[in-house]
């Protein structure tokens, strides 16, 4: 789980800008623990489809209810998620 | 033995401790827990009724409501608190059971706590710890044979069994695949039941995918704590082992468990004990226990102290137990295990339980040994239901209920805050029922004899029905996953 940093404030501000602009509903990023995932920080789901994952890299990934939109501008947006990623953890530190 | 002395010395940090109290005060308070429960005698009616509102609200009660619903003795308003506890499980967890097994890893260990068969000083028991190969054999065994999705793993306090035991033991379990009729047998959530265990060495237990981690107070009353956990030892420091949970949440850990092993003390005070445990974890990381744990004390090898103590909890008061936690902590799960007969069991579900072990040995290396009987010698305790899994799950669908594999939260990130928040709502309820359905399927598909299938099927019918009224917009999706998962797909979830 992201702390409460300035960082994580922002890719919770982010995250909600994305799930308005590609109507993902409940939009949340996740960290992968062994075989698991874990709870970073993000919207919880609205509805309760199955949650659809988008990989950020190695250690993250985002879950939304409806990723077909965001599919679409996926290389730009991962790109910025990763440097607030990476913001947040050296905030973190 | 010198080298279990200096381990021994290593363990407790103190710092780890000190940071967690308030003006050199941990969170405990015994006078005041016993003020509450004595001011709170007689309570009126009308508040009692605020209260069962509240905890159908799913808001945490304070002290002194908890204490009121202890001190309830008209028969009316009990089983008033009957009908809510079960409107509280119905509302955060819907209609089902989630089934687990514990593993016993080892029973070496270095304290000497008067009501443990493992204790350092029983001589009369066969010491063990499990080697990789027995790991291995035990979890084929689990969820291979058996169909098990989630285990317990219980580890003893001692140098053969620190962290980097435990980290390897989780790996080993997390790997250890099964080929079954339609696909892998699979351990997909592993929840551990270990000693106190330092902030690095959680985080360590974090990066290998640790479930919930668990730590039970035993009694959370100073003064039993340190008679029956004796002075010099690791287990005898009563704050080491209180702010445990503390540490994991530090450490990243996404979901903690406590509770308080009845018999030791009055058991009033110990839910009382329980409800502080759960506050406090709230307010300082806003996450309260994953589960809530109320184990009776059970015979064990060589063990007077069992059949000596004063604070044996009846029937009567064990069910009182579990209803005032259920409605005192209403989205806390709660773990009602194989130490009670099955007539206990299958009467106490009513009321708010979410999770049962089934075809439990807690003998070291008992699965893959295949034996039967109960052996003190081998065992902390006798447990008292010996059901399989396949009976377990046929008696619960006669009581009505679906016994569900779900371990989604962790195949997406459901969990801590974002669990707390979902399970408060009711949100986690339909998750719960959706995935109760698919992972009950499985099961039956791959590990259920022809008769718990026959009678699996017609409560899934029951559950389907159900959600094409309350859920139209998700049947059809639901409806989608449960054929492929007909047609032989796994691990489908929502």
């Amino acid at each position: 789980m992201a702390n409460e940093t300035s960082f994580s404030k922002k890719i919770l501000e982010f995250l909600k800008t994305v799930s308005e602009e590609y109507h993902t509903g409940g939009i949340w990023i996740s960290k992968r623990l062994g075989r698991r995932w874990s709870f970073w920080c993000g919207l919880e789901p609205d509805s309760c489809l199955p949650p659809q994952m988008l990989r950020i890299n190695e250690d993250y990934a985002l879950f939304c209810e409806n990723k077909e939109l965001l599919e679409k501008e996926w290389e730009r947006l991962v790109r910025e998620l990763e440097t607030l990623i990476k913001g947040s953890t050296r905030e973190c530190q | 033995m010198p080298q279990v002395e200096s381990w021994v010395k290593t363990r407790i940090k103190e710092d780890e401790i000190e940071k967690y109290l308030i003006d050199g005060r941990d969170f405990i308070d015994d006078e005041e827990i016993w003020e509450k429960i004595n001011e709170n005698r007689n309570p009126d009616r009308r508040w009692i009724r605020e209260i069962f509102d509240k905890a159908l609200r799913i808001e945490t009660l304070t002290p002194d409501e908890t204490a009121a619903l202890i001190n309830l003795e008209e028969e009316d308003l009990i089983e008033e608190m009957r009908q809510v506890a079960q409107n509280i499980k119905k509302k955060v967890y819907d209609n089902r059971i989630v089934t687990f097994a514990p593993l016993y890893l080892g029973d070496y260990c270095v304290n000497n706590c008067l009501y443990c068969g493992f204790r350092r000083e029983n001589r009369v028991i066969r010491r063990k710890v499990l080697t990789d190969e027995e790991i291995r054999g035990e979890t084929e065994v689990l969820a291979g044979e058996i169909g098990h999705k989630r285990l317990i793993t219980v580890y003893g306090e001692h140098p053969s069994m620190g962290v980097d035991y435990i980290e390897r033991s989780l790996q080993i379990i997390y790997d250890t695949k099964v080929k079954v009729k339609n696909g892998y047998g699979q351990i997909r959530r592993c929840n551990v039941n270990a000693p106190p265990l330092q902030i690095d060495e959680l985080k360590r237990l974090v990066e290998v995918g640790i479930g919930t981690y668990q730590v039970f107070q035993e009694t959370y009353h100073h003064e039993t704590y340190v008679k029956v956990h004796p002075e010099n030892t690791i287990k005898g420091n009563y704050r080491w082992r209180l702010y445990s949970m503390h540490r994991a949440l530090e450490a990243g850990v996404d979901d903690v468990g406590i509770g308080a092993l009845f018999g030791l003390y009055d058991w009033r005070f110990e839910v009382m004990g329980l409800l502080y445990h759960a506050i406090e974890l709230e307010k300082k990381f806003g996450i309260g226990p994953h589960t809530v744990s109320f184990p009776r004390l059970e015979p064990a090898a060589n063990t007077p102290f069992v059949q000596e103590t004063r604070h044996k909890v009846s029937d009567k008061d064990f069910e009182k137990i579990i209803l005032v936690l259920r409605l005192a902590i209403p989205y806390a799960g709660m773990i009602l295990t194989a130490r009670e007969p099955k007539e206990i069991r299958d009467r106490l579900v009513h009321y708010g339980i979410t999770q049962m072990d089934a075809s439990t040995k807690i003998g070291i290396g008992a699965y893959s040994d295949r034996y039967n009987e109960q052996e003190l010698r081998r065992q902390q305790f006798l447990i008292g239901d010996t059901r399989s899994l396949d009976e377990l799950i046929r008696d619960l669908a006669k009581l009505g209920y679906i016994t569900s594999f779900c371990t989604a939260g962790y195949r997406c990130g459901r969990t801590g805050d974002m669990i707390m928040k979902l399970l408060r709502t009711g949100k986690e309820g339909q998750f719960c029922k959706l995935n109760a359905v698919l992972t009950f399927k499985e099961w039956l598909l791959d590990f259920g004899t022809p008769e718990t299938q026959k009678i699996g099927d017609e409560i899934i019918q029951k559950e389907l029905r159900e959600v094409k009224e309350r859920m139209p917009r998700i049947y059809n999706k639901l409806m989608e996953y449960y054929q492929r998962i007909e047609n032989g797909e796994r691990d489908l979830f929502f």
